[in-house]
């Protein structure tokens, strides 16, 4: 009994004493290391950008139809923003138009279509007659939503009726940019 | 008989290890926070907050071995689940103080960090007998143009290590 | 001689017309675009929305803001009608100030709004604050259409304790598929509740053995339904499965007690 006793004490030392070993010699630095923590803020882009703010149709008799540039874009809106979300681009007419005789005259004979974008989203690539109501002209892609600029061109044609006045005509165009609510 | 045995070595292996116990290798960073403040998108910025340099790593090894000094990115700065890529965030050794030792491409090279530890500085067998070694740093920062808005943190960790 | 002298400045000046880049007309940018408040009825608090004109040459540009109410339409996007249009519009809550400015090149301005929740009031309610600016056109045209910019902010209130989130699932169906091989399954969520839901989640393609074949996430984008309306939404699924009969199941997650579920079948020949 006494034997196995001692033979107890002697491995609960051995044990003891080997755990000791390993957790010392485990702080013995073969390596140091040392972390420093980074911080960065990235500011928010919500910002729009039009090159050309006159659309000029020039001199129109009744039954023209007038496309601007017809084989390239009028104007372009640059859209930028960062908060990785969706945003729209949209277009319409503000008010009414009154034609020279000053009658108001169908905002429809005005259209609009984006020529092309630089964008990953979804541009409307359709001739759409303008409205009061503003239209989605562009949606944006993944990477318009993570701040790439997204460059949305437009083209624009004058349908002027057979029964219009000829002469001066005034819109207001209205380009709305929000994000997605 | 055998219990007195038993007890004597394992006294002399613990005062072994008592004697191995103290650090050879050392490391002390003056400044462990980084912060770049506001950024915009495809803005670049460096950070030296005391003027030549931003922060100091004092390394010091008494083992007479050569030793390393590696970075590397623990966690890439982070925004939900946006990150911005590691090789946009660089370091530059200023000066290594009284090393004699090897900077990896030199001082005022500037070197993108990365996942994988990346060799910053070899030591010289003078650096090994406990001279203490300041090694300075600046950083930067290239904010890429599509870059979503938000407050990002990220870790890096330096390494001081007897193999490469 | 004198010919060859009036084509070649002729030329000269149309090529100076073609070739001149343009300079940017106008550039603004708003700081937040988003604006999301949790407010007790009789409660009120502010905040400001900045403005900047990024144009560094130029005129100052000429800055209006007003508020309107907001409404979704069937593509997704949100339109915007006058204020007190509809029974969650903020615009008797809101007031903003300045309301009309100059911002010089270069410049910002920090418009403040005043947010006032009366008592009594519930649910959420939404609207959007535009900062507008106009381009005149040139005199000298005949002919023409100027242009008006505006950026938008939305904003988002709810009336704190007492928002109700109840929606549930009307209708799911799979179409196609189309030219490109791509089927498209569509649901409508109607909000039944008081405060605007974004219901996001899983779209299950499982296949007759009850097998998943695929799991795509659905409204990443966290699109809203606003209360007591419908919204369709719709998701592509562009790979290509085995001929054979599957399970669209659709799992939302609209912030609700309970998840909302739908599944249909289809074919693919």
């Amino acid at each position: 009994m006494k034997a196995y006793m001692n033979m107890k004490r002697s491995a609960v030392v051995a044990i003891m004493a080997l755990s000791a070993v390993i957790f010392v010699s485990g702080s013995t630095a073969e390596q140091a290391t040392q972390d420093m923590y980074a911080t960065v803020t990235i500011n928010k882009v919500f910002s729009m950008v039009l090159d050309n703010a006159l659309i000029d149709f020039g001199y129109a008799q009744p039954g023209d139809t007038i496309e601007l540039k017809t084989s390239s874009y009028y104007n372009e809106v640059k859209c930028q923003a960062n908060k990785g979300t969706t945003w729209h681009l949209k277009i319409a007419v503000m008010g009414t138009i009154t034609g020279p005789d000053g009658n108001p005259v169908a905002p429809e004979i005005f259209k609009w279509q984006v020529f092309d974008s630089t964008g990953d989203g979804d541009p409307v690539k359709d001739w759409t007659p303008f409205s009061a109501t503003p239209k989605v002209a562009y949606t944006s892609g993944q990477s318009d939503m993570a701040g790439r600029e997204a460059l949305v061109r437009f083209k624009y044609k004058l349908d002027l009726p057979k029964d219009a006045t000829g002469g001066n005509y005034r819109v207001r165009v209205l380009y709305t940019m929000t994000d997605n609510p | 008989m055998k219990t007195k045995i038993v007890s004597y070595l394992l006294f002399v292996m613990m005062m072994l290890c008592v004697a191995t116990s103290d650090a050879a290798l050392q490391m002390n960073l003056d400044y462990n926070m980084l912060d770049f403040g506001a950024m915009n998108t495809g803005e670049s910025k460096e950070i030296s907050i005391k003027g030549t340099h931003h922060n100091t790593l004092t390394c010091t090894s008494t083992n007479n071995m050569t030793w390393y000094l590696k970075a590397q990115v623990v966690k890439p700065f982070s925004f939900m689940q946006y990150t911005i890529p590691e090789a946009n965030f660089k370091w530059t050794v200023v000066s290594v103080g009284a090393g004699k030792g090897i900077v990896n491409g030199g001082v005022n090279f500037t070197f993108p960090f990365s996942r994988t530890p990346t060799l910053i500085y070899t030591s010289d067998p003078d650096d090994n007998t406990g001279t203490a070694i300041d090694i300075s740093f600046r950083y930067s920062l290239d904010v890429p143009e599509n870059q979503v808005a938000g407050n990002y943190n990220g870790t890096v960790r330096f390494i001081m290590i007897e193999t490469l | 001689m004198k010919r060859i002298s009036i084509i070649a400045v002729t030329a000269f000046i149309i090529s100076i017309a073609v070739f001149v880049p343009y300079s940017d007309a106008v550039n603004l940018n708003i700081d937040p675009p988003r604006v999301e408040l949790s407010i007790k009825p009789g409660e009120e608090k502010h905040g400001y929305i900045v403005i900047s004109n990024l144009d560094t040459t130029g005129d100052a540009a000429h800055v209006r803001v007003y508020v309107q109410d907001l409404v979704y339409l069937p593509d997704g996007s949100n339109d915007f009608l006058p204020e007190n249009s509809t029974p969650w519009s903020l615009s008797e809550w809101i007031k903003v100030g300045p309301t009309e400015f100059d911002i010089p090149p270069g410049k910002q301005e920090m418009v403040r709004f005043v947010m006032n929740v009366p008592q009594g009031a519930t649910g959420g309610h939404y609207g959007v604050v535009f900062f507008e600016t106009g381009v005149s056109p040139s005199k000298s045209k005949e002919v023409g259409a100027s242009v008006n910019i505006r950026l938008g902010t939305i904003v988002l209130v709810g009336v704190e304790g007492t928002q109700t989130f109840k929606a549930k699932l009307k209708g799911i169906s799979v179409t196609g598929p189309d030219d490109d091989g791509a089927f498209e399954t569509s649901y409508t969520v109607f909000n039944e509740g008081n405060t605007l839901v974004r219901p996001k989640g899983t779209l299950k393609i499982i296949d007759a053995k009850k097998n998943q074949v695929d799991e795509i996430d659905v409204n990443k984008e966290k699109s809203g339904v606003l209360p007591q309306t419908s919204r369709r939404f719709s998701q592509k699924y562009t790979k290509t499965l085995p001929a054979g009969t599957y399970f669209a199941q659709v799992m939302l997650d609209y912030g609700g007690d309970v998840l909302l579920g739908g599944q249909t079948s289809f074919t693919v020949k």
